[in-house]
């Protein structure tokens, strides 16, 4: 396989092991990875660049690409808290050079940056009830952040299972962790990611540096929802592996003193990735309801976003 | 219907086949007389036959008096039984044939001496159950019945012109009594529908025929009959007359035509026929055109003899008929007065038939039966025909001059033409294939039997001599065995080929001549039949009903005829229902056409009055009407949202949403004010959202319990519902065609869960079927959705929204009394300021501004009495809010300009003031001053914001390159959702019909009941110009 043809296989590398894939993956893995990963991206840009045209705008906005996954509520929180964030950061960036921005990021970085809290805007979304009415009031301070909270339990989850992954680790692998943490399609790699992505074809050719970050985060998230549906499907294959082994071959699974050592964890093969990305491209009972009782069952569909 | 379902008569087809069984078996009746008292098996038929004819009205009783029996089913099947069993077999087996075989024995004879048999038989038939057969009907069931009945007196008459006038009138006579049969048998015999089909074709062909005919005679140009007319001497009674008119032709100022015209007038019994110079030809034509159309009209059996034969149809005809004849033929041929006696005109119609039997020479072809039934009618209608030679009027003159014998006129004018028509009829005759036939022709005219021996003719007719010719032409053409010659007159061998051949026909005459009864109605109704069965077909054209087709209407005639019968019938009950002066009315309503028809064919007039349960109340009750059993209104609340349940949340939400909006459009109000210097009174529209109130349709009438199916109407209320749901979603407006199209997607959504559920209900499993809650989580999982999206939807966007457009709501107040505050804060009177605060938060200073401040019709009013507080406030309000926001944006600037004074403004440029300017100036203010009406110039920084001209800018490099933008104007504060290209007209909310099951009272509703009613109207027009084509809930809120 050519491998000039993928750029992104350490980043991906770096992301799947972030997201619990311990092992290092092969470079067909990573590739096929990016291959899902760019068809994504060109979809979500298609897409999005229609919804800007029935807008009637010609370049797409943060809102259309957040507006492809609205479903998503955890997803959306997590976006709108990721923009929120990097806002904070540029405007701390402005005011205060000093401030570690890169920490800002980070979850653990959260609780210093209370002043920022203040500042930090709301990201307000189009479909939100502020918009049904024509005039704004000024922010108060009593948002209700109930439902914010229940669409970060989601991220919440995901942070505890890092921080149990990390509990154990030594100081050197916790910095591997943290770069790994830092991997991004887009980071400091904007230029790169377009070309990759093929933005020149499908919508303008310089978007907005929010675009380029919304799609890198979303790059990440489809990374990572990949490589954790790999991860399961290879669990379940190795159970049932294991229980045939037990079946077939009981004589030889007897361990003797001198045996090499067992087979570590393989690591996730693209034939994991292909089954995991056809459970995800599933299409959802909602789409096809209305086609119930009118035919048309093997009707072509789009890619399904992840 | 009623007379008939209940009819004591009622006998359908079934009895009547069985009738006709038995009736075909003893087709002969000599050979019944013979084996009178045997064949048990049919005896006991017969017996069964009659019992349960006289059970008929035991098994469908009737209400009417008159027709009520004391008999019970029970009594005529079970007791009587014995009786009849001992009566039957032992009276004679003619006797057995439900009472009818004997009347017409006594029948024939009666008719000797009365013609009027068939009347007496009609007057006491009702009451008598099982009504004797009427007589006509029984001619009709024995094959020749003219002949038969033909009494002796009237054939003996010596001269052949009165044989035939005797004939005729008898013919008519029968004619008659087989109509008054046929009427009879209305009410005793259900006929069906079956064969009226054919008829109506048959109709419709001999009316082609007819036109086809007609058609052709014109063509040929006048016929001869007028240039026949001639008005000269030769006419006897008018002779002097016509002389006398010759003689003076110049003076009298008439056209020849005219002339004509009266002539036939005067002789009025003279028909079309007539014809001065030729005698007997008017007689003779008269005749020959009835017998025609009589057989033309026997449609079912001359429909194949109308026309022509095609070449197409038949390839191979003309090959074997030589000498094509049809009935049109003959009809022109009538018409172009080709025919010059009787017997050329008999021989053509004869040919007809014989061409027929002799083309179509299998005997079983279908053809042949019609075409001997049209030879058979043929023979009968002949002697109607006057023996008549045609000829001219100048040869019988010399002849009269001639001859002295006067007694002979008659005889040398019938004889020798019947001889010599006998004669010549034998070849075409011959042509028939019957052996026998010719030795039987040459004899029967030598002899002149006064006797004819026909075997089963009643005793009555049997020894009535039959004039000769009559009893020929039967003889030879007859095909029952009736009309067997003696055997005397006829060798045995052709006696035998004859009962062969008639074996044979008759054989295939069997399956038409089922029931007498039957044919005679078939014949008699026909043109009735047809006429019905047209008009009905008109309405089912296509195999669907034709919405198109006039409606069927009650004909007063009809319903009194209708009525009439009842009466006759003696039914107290039915009479008793009209009223006086409406049967009076009917009655006196002149007769119409007659038509041969049952009453069940005028479905209309036999319907019976509706019993209304509409009644009248006085004055004084309440309701007038009430309805009883059969409509009702409507129940209330279907189509309106139930009052509990996720509407009511909804709807609570929505009243927050109106009300956040109503703050909203003062905070814009407020911030309009801010920065405006000057207020216009047209500028702030009023923004007075009313209550969403569900407005049922207008009362209506449904029959039947059930869901009402209404498109239009559920519709109309689904998209209401939508409505709805959009303006809860946040759309203030959306365009028609947004919401039809969400409307049509969510139909066929919920029509897919509804088809889902059917399947699900219908599908039997091996264990039983699905439960109910079983099927709604199944068409829920098969439609895409789950119990938690359902959650969630109720959860996160009803209730939490709720909860989010209160906090909402909260913070807007809060941001509004905000703006107001530094407006209020320093107002010498608290009171005062209480109540502006109040009128802001309320709402109704819009009021303010646009009725009282801005409005100029009250202008002069508030200038009389002096300002009144409220706008005087309103003054002080705008200038505070402006002058507060003012300070506020730019409160660092005024910080650092209050070091010095400002210098003096400079005074406003005046004519005065401008001489002191330079020359160069002059001129350009002198023109601005012009302008400006001589008044002094506004300095630009002066102007209202809205007047100033922008700013020039420079490019850098300098140059102006482009000429002034003009000021934007509009405030562009209103919502986006307004900007939408291409709104369409505005659509007015049609108030969709509402309907039900049965009977609909469409009715326009309002499309929203105003709670508050003193929103101007003015307003609303604005704010319809203000969003064109937009659509918003509160104008579809009602069905």
């Amino acid at each position: 396989m050519a491998n000039d043809r993928f750029k992104y296989k350490l980043e991906i590398q770096q992301m799947m092991f972030v997201s619990g894939e311990t092992g290092e993956p092969s470079p067909e893995t990573t590739g096929i990875i990016e291959d899902i990963v760019r068809g994504q991206v060109i979809e979500m840009l298609i897409q999005a660049t229609a919804q800007a045209a029935r807008r009637g705008s010609r370049s797409i906005s943060t809102d259309d690409l957040i507006f492809l996954i609205r479903h998503d509520k955890a997803k959306v929180s997590r976006l709108r808290t990721y923009l929120s964030w990097k806002e904070v950061r540029k405007t701390a960036k402005d005011q205060d050079r000093d401030v570690d921005t890169a920490d800002l990021v980070d979850d653990s970085a959260a609780g210093d940056a209370l002043k920022m809290r203040q500042k930090r805007a709301k990201i307000s979304l189009p479909w939100e009830v502020s918009s049904f009415f024509s005039e704004q009031p000024p922010e108060g301070d009593d948002e209700d952040d109930e439902e914010e909270a229940e669409a970060n339990v989601a991220t919440l989850a995901r942070l505890k299972s890092a921080d149990e992954r990390t509990k154990g680790m030594t100081k050197d692998e916790y910095v591997h962790f943290s770069e790994c943490r830092q991997a991004s399609f887009t980071f400091r790699k904007s230029k790169r990611f377009r070309e990759w992505a093929g933005f020149g074809l499908v919508t303008d050719a310089k978007p907005n540096d929010d675009i380029v970050d919304i799609l890198g985060f979303l790059t990440f998230e489809i990374v990572q929802v990949l490589t954790e549906e790999a991860l399961r499907i290879k669990d379940a294959e190795d159970r049932l592996q294991t229980t045939n082994k037990e079946n077939d071959k009981k004589r030889k699974r007897d361990r003797f003193l001198f045996d090499g050592p067992g087979e570590g964890r393989t690591p996730v093969e693209p034939r994991h990735i292909e089954e995991a990305f056809r459970r995800l491209q599933r299409p959802r009972a909602k789409s096809k309801a209305m086609r119930n009782f009118e035919g048309g069952g093997v009707m072509k569909t789009r890619v399904g976003l992840m | 219907m009623s007379s008939f379902s209940s009819s004591t008569n009622l006998r359908v087809q079934l009895l009547r086949d069985e009738r006709s069984r038995t009736r075909t078996n003893s087709i002969d009746p000599a050979e019944t007389e013979k084996e009178d008292p045997i064949d048990p098996l049919t005896a006991a038929c017969r017996a069964r036959y009659a019992r349960f004819e006289k059970a008929i009205p035991a098994i469908f009783p009737s209400r009417r008096p008159c027709c009520a029996t004391d008999l019970t089913v029970h009594e005529l099947l079970g007791v009587e039984e014995p009786n009849y069993a001992d009566d039957e077999p032992l009276t004679n087996g003619v006797a057995k044939d439900g009472g009818d075989k004997p009347t017409p024995v006594v029948r024939a004879r009666r008719a000797e001496e009365d013609d009027d048999y068939d009347m007496d038989e009609e007057d006491d038939e009702p009451p008598a159950p099982p009504p004797p057969l009427p007589a006509a009907i029984l001619k009709a069931r024995s094959p020749m019945p003219t002949i038969q009945i033909s009494s002796p007196d009237r054939t003996k008459s010596p001269s052949g012109k009165d044989s035939a006038a005797v004939t005729r009138e008898k013919l008519e006579a029968d004619k008659k009594a087989a109509e008054d049969a046929a009427k009879l048998s209305f009410s005793t015999i259900f006929y069906t529908l079956e064969s009226d089909r054919d008829a109506m074709l048959e109709q419709q062909k001999l009316d082609e025929s007819d036109r086809q005919v007609n058609a052709e005679a014109n063509a040929q140009g006048a016929p001869g009959k007028l240039s026949n007319a001639n008005l000269g001497a030769s006419s006897l009674t008018l002779k002097h007359l016509i002389a006398r008119i010759d003689a003076k032709r110049e003076r009298v100022a008439v056209s020849d035509m005219e002339l004509r015209n009266l002539m036939s007038e005067v002789k009025k019994n003279r028909s079309k026929w007539a014809s001065e110079d030729k005698i007997g030809q008017e007689e003779l034509y008269e005749a020959a055109e009835k017998v025609v159309l009589e057989l033309r009209a026997q449609t079912e059996h001359s429909t194949a003899f109308l026309n022509r034969v095609n070449k197409r149809e038949a390839p191979d005809y003309f090959n074997i008929i030589k000498q094509p004849m049809d009935l049109g033929t003959v009809m022109k041929k009538l018409k172009q007065l080709a025919y010059k006696s009787k017997k050329e005109f008999i021989d053509d119609l004869n040919l007809i038939w014989q061409n027929c039997l002799q083309y179509n020479a299998d005997p079983k072809h279908y053809l042949r039966k019609h075409a001997i039934a049209m030879q058979k009618m043929t023979q009968n209608l002949i002697p109607l025909i006057p023996d008549i030679t045609i000829r001219d009027r100048a040869e019988v003159e010399a002849e009269e001059a001639g001859a002295h014998d006067q007694d002979a006129d008659a005889e040398s004018d019938d004889e020798p033409i019947i001889t010599s028509r006998m004669n010549r009829k034998a070849p075409g005759t011959s042509k028939a294939k019957k052996g026998a036939k010719p030795v039987r022709t040459e004899s029967t005219p030598e002899a002149k039997p006064p006797i004819v021996n026909i075997q089963g003719v009643p005793d009555g007719a049997r020894d009535s001599p039959v004039p000769a010719h009559m009893l020929a032409e039967a003889s030879s053409l007859s095909q029952n065995g009736f009309a067997t010659p003696p055997l005397a007159h006829t060798p045995s061998n052709g006696h035998i080929s004859q009962l062969d051949l008639d074996s044979t026909i008759e054989k295939y005459e069997v399956d038409d001549d089922l029931d007498p009864e039957y044919k005679i109605w078939k014949t008699m109704t026909k043109k009735s039949r047809a006429r019905a069965a047209s008009e009905r077909h008109k309405l089912f054209r296509g195999d669907k009903i034709q919405l198109d087709e006039p409606a069927l209407i009650r004909a007063r005639v009809g319903m009194g005829r209708y009525i009439r019968s009842e009466l006759a019938h003696g039914d107290k009950d039915a009479a008793k229902d009209i009223k006086a002066p409406l049967a009076v009315a009917v009655e006196d309503q002149a007769e119409e056409v007659d038509e041969m028809l049952p009453n069940y064919y005028k479905v209309m007039d036999s319907v019976p009055e509706v019993p209304w349960n509409l009644s009248w109340l006085g004055d004084d009750e309440e309701d007038v009407d009430k309805f009883h059993e059969n409509l009702r209104l409507a129940p209330k609340g279907g189509f309106t949202q139930p009052p509990a349940g996720l509407g009511k949340v909804m709807d609570t939400n929505m009243k927050v949403i109106q009300d956040t909006r109503k703050i909203c459009h003062k905070i814009g109000v407020i911030k309009q004010m801010q920065t405006q210097t000057q207020i216009y009174s047209n500028q702030f529209g009023k923004y007075d959202p009313k209550e969403f109130v569900e407005q049922e349709p207008e009362d209506f009438l449904v029959s039947d319990d059930g869901p009402i199916m209404s498109a239009e109407v559920c519709r109309a209320a689904f998209q209401r519902s939508i409505g709805k749901i959009f303006y809860h979603a946040g759309f203030e407006d959306y365009q028609p065609t947004a919401l039809d199209l969400v409307t049509d997607i969510a139909t066929s959504f919920f029509q897919k869960i509804g088809k889902t559920v059917m399947l699900y209900q219908e599908t039997v499993l091996p264990t039983g079927r699905f439960e109910p809650d079983e099927i709604l989580l199944h068409t829920l999982a098969e439609n895409g959705l789950e119990i938690d999206h359902l959650e969630s939807y109720i959860r996160d966007d009803i209730e939490r929204l709720g909860g989010k457009l209160v906090q909402l709501r909260e913070r807007m107040r809060g941001h509004l009394s905000d703006l107001l505050r530094p407006a209020l804060q320093d107002v010498e009177n608290p009171e005062a300021a209480e109540e502006d605060m109040g009128h802001f938060i309320n709402g109704d200073f819009t009021d303010d501004i646009g009725d009282d401040y801005y409005g100029f019709k009250d202008l002069g009013l508030e200038r009389e009495f002096g300002m009144s507080i409220s706008s005087g406030l309103m003054r002080v309000l705008q200038g505070r809010i402006t002058s507060s926001y003012q300070a506020q944006s730019s409160s660092s600037a005024t910080v650092m300009t209050t070091d010095y004074t400002p210098p003096p403004p400079f005074e406003p440029l005046s004519r005065e003031l401008l001489k002191d300017q330079i020359g160069l100036v002059q001129n350009f203010f002198l023109a601005k001053l012009h302008a400006n009406g001589e008044e002094p110039l506004v300095e630009d920084e002066d102007l209202p914001i809205k007047q100033r001209a922008p700013k020039p800018r420079l490019p850098p490099n300098g140059k102006i390159t482009t000429p002034r933008k003009r000021p934007v104007s509009g405030q562009g504060g209103n919502s986006k959702k307004k900007k939408r290209p291409n709104p369409p007209p505005p659509v007015a909310t049609k108030p969709p019909p509402a309907g039900s099951t049965a009977i609909i009272a469409p009715t326009a509703t309002p499309p929203l009941s105003e709670e508050n009613n003193g929103a101007a109207p003015k307003f609303d027009e604005k704010d319809m110009d203000n969003t064109p084509g937009m659509m918003s809930p509160e104008s579809i809120m009602a069905v």
